[in-house]
C-alpha cells in the first residue's frame, strides 16, 4: 500500500502506537489507530477465517478482532488484566487487533526507523517493515500494515484459491 | 420201744437190753428194703445198684446204734454190749466209706460210666433217707431220757427240751436230709431218663431197620446193609438223629457238631463203640462200628427226651413232698405231746399230787405221763409216812430235852470240883515260884554286879566311841572347812568373773549408748531434711500454682493477640480491595492517556501541547500503578506475616495448654511428696523418741552395772578376808584332829582293861544261872500240872458248852419238826 508509506526523510516526525505481544514491543503508525479499548467479550463468528477470533460490539459498531500473536505465529494472545484491543481504520475498514498490552505512543524522527535486513524480507517474512532501536530498552518492531491485512484476507480466502497462488 | 426199768426190773439183763435196742433200731429195715426195691424197679437198677442202695440205707442205722451206745450212760439208756457196739460201728462206718470207694474203683476200671453214676446217686438217696430216720429216732431217745431220769424238782421240762425249739429241730432234722435227697434225685433222675430214652431210640431204630428189610446179623451190620456204601467214608462218621422221618433222609442233617467231634475222638482213641453224653446236656447218643470199619452214630437231643424224664421228676418231687409233710406232722405231734406232759408236770411242781382228772396219751410221751402219775402217788404215800415220823420226832425230842437238862447240871458240879483242885495246884506252884524268885534275886544281884562291870566297860566303850565320834566330827569339821575354803575361793573367782562381765557389759552399754546418740543425731538430721523437703515442696507447689496462673495469662494474651492479628488481616484485605479500585482507576487513566496521545499525534502540530498533557497523565497513572503494585506487595507480605503470626500463636497456645497440664501434674506430685515427707517426719520423730528412751534405759543399765561391779568388789574383798580367817580356823582344826586321835588311842587302852574285868564277872554269873535253871525246872513241872488242871477245867467248861449247844440244837430241831409238819400239811393228798 503505497499510500501508507511513512515520511522517513530528514526532519520529519513519525508517531508510533506501541503494544506488547509475547514480551516484544510492536508498533503501528498512529494515523491508522482509531482508539485503544479494554479487552471485552469476543463473540466467535461461524465459518470465519482462521485469524479472525470473532467480533465485538464497540459503541454500536460490530468490528472483527484478530489475534496479533496468531498472525505473527507467536502462539495465542493472553487474556490478561492489561489485554487491549487496538482499533484500526484502514481505507474505511475497521479492524481490532488483540494485544497483550498497549504501552506507549512514541514520537520519533523519521531517520530512526531502520529497514529490516533483506534476508528476512527475501525469506518472505515481511510482516515487520522497520525496527527502532532504543537505548536501554527493547527494540520496537514497526509492523507492515499491508502484510498484516493481506494475511487476514489470505486466511479468509477459500483454501484452493489460497493454495493456487505461489509465494 | 424202750421200757422203763422200774416197771420191769427182772427183764433188764444187759445183753437182752442191747439186742432189744438193736431190734428197736432195725425196724426201719423192712422199709429200707421196700424203698430199695421200689427204686430198683423205677430206675431198672442192676443187682450191684440194689446192693449199693441197701448198704447206703443200712449204714446210718448202724452208726446211729453205735452213737446210742456211746451216749447210753448220759441218756440213762441200757448199755449195748461192747462187742455188738464195735461190730455196729465198724460195719456202719466202713460201709459209708468203702461202698463209694469200691464203686469208684469199678468205674475207673472201665465200667459203664452212667451205671457208676447211678449207683452213687442211689446210694446217696437211700443214705439221706436213712440219716433222716436216725435223727428222728434220736429225738425219740431224748424223750425217753426225760421219762427215765426226771423228777419235778431236778429237771424241768422246759430245761430238758428248750420249749418248742425241740419240735423245730425235729422238723429240721427230718426236712433237711429230705430236701438234700430230693436235689440229688432230681439230677440223677434226669440223666437216667435221658439214657433210657437213648436206649429206646436205638431200639426203635433197630426195629425200623429190621422193618426196612435189613440183613441178618448185628445192628451195625444191618445198618450197613440198609445205608448205601457211599454214605460211609474212611475217617468219617455217618451220624443221624433217630426218628421215623429222618431215617430215610439226609443222615447227618440235625446232628450237632460237638457230638460228631466227640465220636471222632472216641474212634481215634481206639474204641469201636460206646456212649457219648454232651457236656452241655443238650443230648446223648451211641456209636458203633460195622463191617469194613463203617462207623455210624445215633443221637438223641434233650428236647426230644424232655418228656421222657419229667415223669420221673414228678415222682421224685411227690416223694419229697410226702417226706416233708411226714416230718412236719411228726414235729407237730411231738410238740402237742410235750405241751400235754408239760401241763401235767407243772401241776406236780405246784404240789398238786392228786391223780384224778389226768388223761394219759397213747404214745411214748403217754408212758412218760403214766410214770409221772405213778411217781406222784408214791410221793403221796411217802409224804404221809413223813408226817407221822415228824410227829414222833417231836415227842422224842421233848423227852430228850429233859434228859439233857440233867446232864448240864452234873457237868456244872464237875466243873466246880475241878476248879478247887486247880486252886490247890496253883498254891503249890506259887511256893516253887517263890523259891525260884529267891534264886532269881541272887542271879539278879550277880547280874547287877556284872552289869556294873559291864556298865564300866560300856562307859569305856562309850568313851572310846565318843572319842571316835569326836575324831570323826573333827574330821568332818575339817572336811567341811576345806570345802568351805574351796567354796570361798570359788566365790572369789566367780566374783572376779562377775566384775569382768559387768565391766564388759557396761562398756558394751557405753558403745550402745554412743551408737544410739549417733542414731539420734542422724534421725535429727533426717527430720530437718524432711522438714526442708516439706518446705521446698510447698514452695514448689506455690510456684506451680503461680506458673499455672502465668500460663493462663499467657494464653489469654495470645488469644487477644490472635484476634487482633486476625482483625489486621481483615483490614489489609480491605486495603487490598481499595488498592484494586485504585489500580483500576490508574489503568483506566493510562488507557485514556494513551488514547489521548494517539488523538494528539493524529492532530499533528496542533495536538502537540495536548500530547504533552496526555504523556504526563499517562506517567501519573503509571506511577499510581507502580505504587499500588508496591502497596499490594506490602499487603501480601503483611497478610503472610499475620498468617504466620497466627500459626505461631496457635502453636504457643497449645504449648501453653501442655505446660498448664504438666504444671498441674507437677503440683500433684509435689503434694504427694509433701505428704510423704510429712509422714517421714512423723516417723522420724517417733524413732527419735524411742531412741532417746533407749538411751535413757541404757544409761540406767550402765549405772546398775556400776553398782553390780561395786558389790562384786565388796564381795571379793569380803571373801578374801573370810579366806584368811578360814585358813586360821583350818589350821586349828588340824591341831584338834591330832589331839582327838591321841585321846582315842588312850581310851582304846582303857577299854582293853575293862574287857578283862568283864570276863571274870561273867564266870560268876554262869554258876548262879545253873542254880536258877534247876529251880526253873521244878517250877515248870508245877506249871504243867496246873495246865493239865486248866485243860480239865476247860473240858468241863466245854462239856457245859456242848450241853448248851445240844439244847439249842434241840430247840431248833423242835422248831424244824414243827415247820416240817406245817409243810406236809400243805400238800393236798
Amino acid at each position: 500500500m503505497s499510500s501508507m508509506a511513512l515520511p522517513l526523510h530528514e526532519g520529519s516526525t513519525v508517531n508510533l502506537a506501541c503494544f506488547e505481544v509475547k514480551g516484544q514491543i510492536y508498533a503501528l503508525e498512529v494515523a491508522t489507530v482509531r482508539e485503544i479499548v479494554r479487552i471485552q467479550e469476543i463473540t466467535p463468528l461461524p465459518n470465519a477465517p482462521e485469524l479472525i477470533e470473532g467480533v465485538i460490539d464497540l459503541r454500536g459498531a460490530v468490528i472483527p478482532v484478530i489475534d496479533l500473536a496468531k498472525v505473527l505465529r507467536r502462539g495465542t494472545a493472553e487474556d490478561g488484566m492489561h489485554a487491549r484491543i487496538v482499533v484500526l481504520e484502514i481505507d474505511g475498514l475497521v479492524l481490532g487487533l488483540w494485544v497483550d498490552a498497549a504501552t506507549d505512543v512514541l514520537s520519533l524522527e523519521g531517520h530512526r526507523l531502520e529497514d529490516v535486513p533483506d534476508l528476512a524480507t527475501q525469506a518472505g517474512y515481511d510482516a515487520v517493515r522497520h525496527v527502532v532501536r532504543r537505548e536501554g530498552e527493547a527494540p520496537v518492531m514497526v509492523l507492515s500494515l499491508e502484510t498484516l491485512v493481506e494475511s487476514v484476507y489470505r486466511s479468509a480466502l477459500p483454501p484452493q484459491a489460497g493454495q493456487g497462488e505461489p509465494r | 420201744m424202750i421200757e422203763s426199768p422200774e416197771a420191769h426190773p427182772t427183764e433188764l439183763e444187759p445183753l437182752a437190753r442191747g439186742w432189744r435196742q438193736v431190734v428197736d433200731l432195725a425196724y426201719p429195715v423192712p422199709i429200707a428194703l421196700a424203698v430199695t426195691v421200689f427204686a430198683t424197679l423205677l430206675f431198672e437198677a442192676s443187682l450191684a445198684e440194689f446192693g449199693a442202695m441197701f448198704v447206703g440205707y443200712a449204714a446210718p442205722i448202724l452208726v446211729g446204734c453205735a452213737l446210742l451206745r456211746r451216749r447210753a450212760s448220759e441218756w440213762a439208756l441200757p448199755a449195748i454190749p461192747a462187742q455188738v457196739h464195735r461190730t455196729l460201728l465198724v460195719a456202719g462206718l466202713s460201709s459209708i466209706v468203702l461202698v463209694p470207694s469200691a464203686l469208684s474203683v469199678v468205674g475207673a476200671a472201665g465200667w459203664f460210666a452212667p451205671a457208676l453214676l447211678r449207683s452213687l446217686a442211689l446210694f446217696a438217696v437211700v443214705n439221706a433217707v436213712a440219716s433222716a430216720q436216725v435223727c428222728f429216732y434220736h429225738a425219740r431217745i431224748r424223750l425217753g431220757r426225760y421219762r427215765r431220769s426226771a423228777g419235778p424238782e431236778e429237771v424241768s421240762l422246759t430245761d430238758a427240751f428248750g420249749g418248742s425249739r425241740t419240735a423245730s429241730r425235729l422238723r429240721l432234722a427230718v426236712a433237711l436230709p429230705a430236701v438234700a435227697g430230693m436235689l440229688v434225685v432230681f439230677d440223677v433222675a434226669g440223666h437216667l431218663s435221658l439214657q433210657r430214652a437213648a436206649n429206646e431210640r436205638i431200639a426203635f431204630a433197630e426195629a425200623a431197620i429190621s422193618a426196612l428189610g435189613g440183613a441178618e446179623g448185628t445192628f451195625a451190620e444191618r445198618v450197613a446193609s440198609v445205608l448205601p456204601a457211599e454214605a460211609f467214608r474212611p475217617g468219617r462218621v455217618v451220624a443221624f438223629p433217630l426218628d421215623a422221618e429222618t431215617l430215610g433222609g439226609d443222615a447227618t442233617a440235625h446232628v450237632p457238631d460237638p457230638f460228631l467231634t466227640a465220636v471222632d475222638a472216641a474212634l481215634a482213641s481206639g474204641r469201636t463203640d460206646g456212649a457219648i453224653r454232651l457236656r452241655d446236656g443238650s443230648g446223648v447218643g451211641r456209636f458203633e462200628t460195622g463191617p469194613e470199619g463203617r462207623s455210624f452214630a445215633v443221637f438223641v437231643g434233650t428236647a426230644e427226651t424232655a418228656n421222657a424224664w419229667t415223669g420221673g421228676l414228678w415222682l421224685v418231687f411227690a416223694a419229697s413232698v410226702l417226706v416233708f409233710a411226714f416230718g412236719m406232722r411228726v414235729g407237730g405231734d411231738v410238740e402237742r405231746s410235750i405241751a400235754h406232759v408239760r401241763a401235767h408236770a407243772d401241776r406236780l411242781a405246784a404240789g398238786d399230787l392228786r391223780g384224778e382228772g389226768i388223761s394219759v396219751m397213747d404214745d411214748d410221751l403217754g408212758a412218760l405221763e403214766a410214770s409221772l402219775v405213778r411217781a406222784a402217788e408214791s410221793f403221796r404215800t411217802t409224804l404221809g409216812a413223813a408226817r407221822s415220823a415228824a410227829e414222833g420226832v417231836e415227842s422224842t425230842l421233848a423227852e430228850l430235852g429233859g434228859a439233857l437238862g440233867g446232864i448240864v447240871e452234873s457237868s456244872n458240879v464237875q466243873a466246880a470240883q475241878v476248879d478247887e483242885i486247880h486252886a490247890f495246884v496253883t498254891s503249890i506252884s506259887n511256893r516253887v515260884g517263890e523259891a525260884q524268885g529267891s534264886a532269881s534275886a541272887l542271879t539278879t544281884a550277880i547280874d547287877e554286879s556284872s552289869n556294873s562291870v559291864l556298865e564300866l566297860g560300856a562307859a569305856g566303850d562309850e568313851l572310846n566311841e565318843t572319842a571316835s565320834v569326836l575324831t570323826s566330827k573333827v574330821d568332818a569339821v575339817s572336811d567341811s572347812l576345806e570345802q568351805m575354803v574351796r567354796s570361798v575361793k570359788e566365790v572369789g573367782a566367780t566374783t572376779d568373773r562377775l566384775a569382768e562381765a559387768s565391766e564388759e557389759t557396761s562398756s558394751s552399754m557405753e558403745e550402745m549408748a554412743s551408737a544410739m546418740r549417733a542414731v539420734d543425731t542422724a534421725a535429727e538430721t533426717t527430720a530437718n531434711l524432711s522438714r526442708d523437703v516439706v518446705e521446698k515442696a510447698e514452695l514448689g507447689q506455690a510456684k506451680v500454682v503461680q506458673t499455672i496462673a502465668g500460663m493462663e495469662a499467657i494464653r489469654e494474651a495470645t488469644d487477644a493477640a490472635e484476634s487482633v492479628i486476625r482483625g489486621l488481616g481483615a483490614r489489609t484485605n480491605e486495603i487490598g480491595g481499595i488498592l484494586d479500585v485504585i489500580d483500576d482507576v490508574a489503568d483506566e487513566t493510562n488507557l485514556l492517556a494513551l488514547n489521548a496521545a494517539i488523538i494528539a499525534a493524529q492532530a499533528g502540530e496542533q495536538g502537540k501541547a495536548f500530547s504533552v498533557v496526555a504523556d504526563e497523565i499517562k506517567e501519573l497513572a503509571d506511577r499510581v500503578l507502580a505504587s499500588t503494585k508496591e502497596i499490594g506487595g506490602l499487603i501480601r507480605a503483611v497478610q503472610e506475616e499475620s498468617e504466620n503470626a497466627i500459626g505461631a500463636i496457635e502453636a504457643g497456645s497449645a504449648s501453653v495448654m501442655g505446660g498448664v497440664d504438666l504444671s498441674a501434674e507437677a503440683g500433684k506430685t509435689l503434694e504427694e511428696i509433701t505428704d510423704a515427707s510429712r509422714e517421714a517426719g512423723t516417723r522420724i520423730s517417733e524413732i527419735v523418741t524411742s531412741v532417746r528412751e533407749q538411751t535413757k534405759a541404757a544409761s540406767h543399765v550402765v549405772a546398775l552395772m556400776e553398782k553390780v561391779r561395786e558389790s562384786a568388789d565388796q564381795i571379793g574383798e569380803a571373801s578374801n578376808e573370810q579366806n584368811r580367817g578360814n585358813e586360821i580356823v583350818y589350821r586349828s582344826a588340824l591341831t584338834m584332829r591330832e589331839v582327838a586321835q591321841q585321846v582315842r588311842r588312850t581310851t582304846e587302852d582303857q577299854a582293853a582293861g575293862f574287857g578283862r574285868i568283864r570276863e571274870n564277872v561273867t564266870g560268876v554269873r554262869g554258876a548262879v544261872e545253873q542254880i536258877s535253871g534247876s529251880l526253873g525246872d521244878q517250877s515248870a513241872v508245877c506249871e504243867q500240872v496246873a495246865s493239865v488242871l486248866d485243860s480239865v477245867a476247860d473240858g468241863s467248861r466245854s462239856n457245859e458248852e456242848a450241853a448248851r449247844r445240844v439244847r439249842d440244837a434241840m430247840t431248833t430241831l423242835v422248831d424244824q419238826a414243827q415247820e416240817l409238819r406245817g409243810n406236809v400239811e400243805r400238800f393236798r393228798c
